[in-house]
């Protein structure tokens, strides 16, 4: 769509580093860990969603042969702390004096078997004082409701409450006079939406092992996002120094935000520290559902006004987002998502962060984006229905564009949210006939950030002409291969001459998290640099062998040669020939990218027909379509965008948290918590559309998060369009919508 | 100077306050006398928070002493990843 570079690496597909390893069963998972001597850890948990804990009696437990240490909230506490004293990153690890979700953890046994571990648990005696529990958002909110922490205040916009709350924090973000404008608007839609609790859904769980030596040294293996954070939150946790813990990372079997915070690991560090010897602690599927951090449900009423001629004028909202049991700020991020896609001058959004007893949630791929944009696209459709007028074309109309202020008041820089409604609007998808009963078809947008951060990186010189490639950012969605594509382009090798390694903690300088949809963003740069930096020094030291002034000699295409063209070496050539007799050659690059990546776009479009009489919503059809900036490995970028859209399927159409009156989550497992198969979706077909961006030396843009936005509006208004029913209530089960058609028993 | 919603119970509500300086770090010792609740929020000893980010115009800065055009727009915006 653009005047695209012509790369020589950038664009292809080639075969990704790990997949062997990955295929047949060799790569190291974090439940793979295992050292001479290895304790098996297991974590006892709260039966109950709200009690105070009045005592734990471990005694029993500990007198259990085979039981080599138990552990509890005290030992978290430093010389003089109490539990009640904890902060939250650690009382949401273990609880001290209160449980305020069931599936939170209280104790933790380390032992010779893992039988035996979960016997001792058993012998643990927990004084518990049941409180009633309060599970939804808008409850949480009013007077009288039980309360989860006695001593927090909510913040709004003119200061701290006066009483104890749920309500975390009240957000007011505005921008011109949204009531005004709505008074004079000619259309004016509006709709109540609600969003249950989900998750992440990764196919691994989560697992830890560590050791601790006698001095000081801490281990910890582990399946994070980020190794790097990890560390810090240990050290933080723990009390101990970062220069004393090196986490390693294993492989990771998905995260989507879900494996950002720790859990087991400092968990499995105090019990290697009570035992002398090496911890392992995994994570049933149960334990992952209740025990670590899903994504908020949501309750949302929204208002969008436009004039007679589809110009959106004002957009009103009152979010109220689950934080689970501690404080988060899911509702305050969703005041920066929600009106993204739109240029709209009047804007006025009251967010509630909110704590109920459910877990403490976490970010999940474009975190409050979803269930905003459920909410918002929704409206749109509604607003196009009331104009005459073609959805897609009220979207272009109206469509946020370089230099229109985006949700913080700030201008956008080149974006291509137009480029892609433009794209779908020429689809073949788009432009085939639905027919048939029972049918529609529904679009919808979608937005995230996408940030930068900091990223380190190591390249090394092989004597054969070789480079490796040291990282130290998780590799999910294929960025061994797209950080070894970007470095082969930049220093004119071949792809398959990079050889790319993920490393721990003690090895490469600081990586943030792989989340954020950053690592082939914000690590392609430190990729680029440390490139540069070698072509440099390698010129230098060519200079010598040369016997001619660096500043003679020039690098293009993968190729040194002196201005007359009498000298010329390609890379592999002088890395072997020069640099193989000299010193060894290792140079670094390392940026910090910062929070502004530019915004990724994406634009959806389904069809579905409904089964009138079992209320099954089958999709029939489906296409995503997203601007990438540029595609360093199409097929795994065109993975992310299916990967998204798979998800927000299941969101859409299946999953949710399902409590019961006590606060028990009652499908926690994945019998009955039913993420998608691939008999619920069809090919998703993508469209990458390519605006380059302007913030990357290639034009890369990250491509993980925004997919997933648009899924559960883009059904809901196909659903609407086969039923005649809007759907305001996810999931859209069958009996959801047998219950909105009517034809429920 | 546009002050992100989580920070205007600290500018009394102010979306945006004028401020003056010739550089990002004399605009926000501006805001700060102008809002003393601000004192430590925007910056510390070792630079920008890490819960903020800054930007000039559409531009983040990464440099507190970069200087500001008569009048830019500079915008105090709330960290954010994602998953």
């Amino acid at each position: 769509m653009t005047d695209k570079p012509n790369y020589r690496v950038i664009g292809t597909r080639p075969v990704r580093p790990d997949g062997i390893d990955k295929v047949t069963g060799r790569a190291q998972y974090g439940a793979d860990t295992r050292l001479p001597g290895m304790l098996r850890g297991y974590v006892l948990r709260s039966p109950h969603a709200h009690a105070k804990i009045r005592g734990i009696d471990t005694s029993k437990a500990e007198a259990l042969p085979g039981v080599k240490a138990v552990m509890t909230a005290a030992d978290f506490c430093a010389p003089g702390q109490t539990v009640d004293q904890l902060p939250d990153l650690s009382a949401n690890l273990m609880a001290g004096t209160k449980a305020l979700y069931r599936g939170h953890a209280v104790a933790a046994v380390a032992a010779i078997t893992d039988e035996i571990a979960r016997d001792a648990a058993a012998l643990i005696e927990v004084n518990y004082e049941v409180l009633p529990p309060v599970l939804d958002v808008r409850e949480a909110m009013l007077p009288g409701a039980p309360i989860l922490h006695e001593a927090m205040r909510s913040r709004t916009p003119t200061g701290p409450g006066e009483n104890p709350s749920n309500i975390v924090a009240h957000t007011l973000s505005a921008f011109g006079d949204a009531d005004a404008a709505l008074a004079e608007c000619d259309v004016v839609v509006d709709i109540v939406t609600s969003t249950k609790m989900v998750h992440q859904g990764y196919i691994e769980p989560q697992a830890a092992t560590a050791t601790w030596n006698p001095d000081g040294q801490v281990v910890i293996w582990t399946c994070t996002q980020g190794s790097f954070p990890a560390r810090q939150n240990c050290s933080q946790i723990l009390g101990h120094p970062i220069s004393k813990i090196k986490v390693i990372p294993t492989e990771i079997g998905g995260g989507f935000g879900g494996k950002i915070a720790v859990y087991l690991e400092p968990v499995a560090a105090v019990l290697a520290r009570k035992t002398g010897k090496p911890v392992k602690l995994t994570m049933d599927r149960s334990d992952v559902f209740e025990g670590t951090g899903p994504t908020p449900g949501t309750s949302i009423r929204a208002t969008l006004g436009a004039t007679k001629d589809g110009k959106f004028k004002a957009l009103k909202a009152d979010m109220a987002y689950e934080n689970g049991a501690y404080p988060g700020a899911a509702a305050t991020y969703a005041t920066m998502v929600a009106a993204a896609c739109y240029d709209i001058e009047h804007v006025k959004i009251d967010a509630f962060d909110v704590v109920v007893n459910k877990p403490r949630t976490q970010d999940y791929r474009a975190p409050s984006s979803p269930a905003a944009a459920f909410a918002i696209e929704q409206l749109v459709d509604k607003a196009a229905e009331k104009l005459g007028m073609d959805p897609l074309k009220l979207r272009l109309a109206n469509s946020s564009h370089e230099g229109s202020r985006g949700p913080m008041g700030m201008p956008f820089s080149r974006i291509g949210h137009a480029e892609c409604v433009e794209a779908a609007l020429d689809s073949p998808h788009y432009n085939a006939p639905l027919e048939g009963p029972n049918r529609g078809r529904g679009v919808a947008s979608g937005f995230w950030f996408n940030v930068g951060l900091r990223s380190s990186v190591n390249v090394t010189v092989q004597p054969d002409g070789t480079v490796s490639l040291v990282e130290g950012s998780t590799d999910i969605g294929g960025t061994r291969a797209s950080l070894a594509m970007q470095l082969a382009e930049t220093i004119g090798v071949e792809y398959e001459d990079v050889k790319p390694a993920v490393v721990d903690t003690d090895a490469v300088g600081y990586n943030d998290v792989t989340a954020g949809s950053r690592v082939t963003f914000a690590s392609g740069m430190a990729v680029v640099e440390a490139g540069r930096n070698l072509i440099k020094e390698m010129t230098a030291r060519l200079a010598t062998a040369w016997n001619v002034p660096a500043d003679a000699i020039s690098f293009s295409n993968g190729v040194f040669s002196t201005a007359d063209g009498s000298k010329t070496g390609t890379f592999k050539q002088i890395a072997e020939n020069v640099v193989g007799r000299g010193p060894g050659l290792t140079v670094s690059g390392s940026v910090n990218a910062g929070f502004l990546q530019g915004g990724g776009f994406a634009h959806h479009i389904v069809d579905v027909e409904v089964d009138p009489d079992t209320g099954k919503v089958q999709i029939l059809r489906y296409t995503a379509v997203q601007d990438v900036g540029t595609a360093v490995h199409p097929s795994y970028v065109e993975g992310q965008l299916q990967g998204g859209a798979a998800q927000g399927i299941g969101w859409a159409l299946n999953e949710e948290y399902y409590y019961d009156e006590t606060g028990r989550m009652v499908n926690a497992g994945y019998l009955d918590y039913r993420i998608p198969t691939t008999l619920d979706v069809p090919m998703i077909d993508t469209i990458l559309v390519e605006v380059p961006n302007p913030l990357h030396p290639y034009g890369v843009r990250g491509a993980g998060e925004p997919p997933i936005v648009p899924p559960l509006a883009a059904i809901a208004n196909a659903v609407y369009r086969a039923t005649g029913q809007r759907q305001t209530q996810l999931p859209m089960s069958p009996r959801r919508i047998l219950e909105t058609t009517g034809k429920l028993g | 100077m546009f002050i992100p919603a989580m920070m205007r119970s600290m500018t009394g509500g102010a979306a945006q306050v004028p401020a003056s300086g010739a550089t990002v770090r004399a605009v926000i010792e501006d805001l700060v006398r102008q809002h003393p609740g601000l004192a430590g929020r925007v910056v510390d000893e070792n630079g920008v928070r890490p819960e903020l980010f800054i930007a000039v115009g559409s531009e983040e800065i990464f440099n507190l002493d970069q200087a500001v055009a008569e009048g830019a727009e500079v915008h105090l915006l709330a960290a954010i990843a994602g998953g």
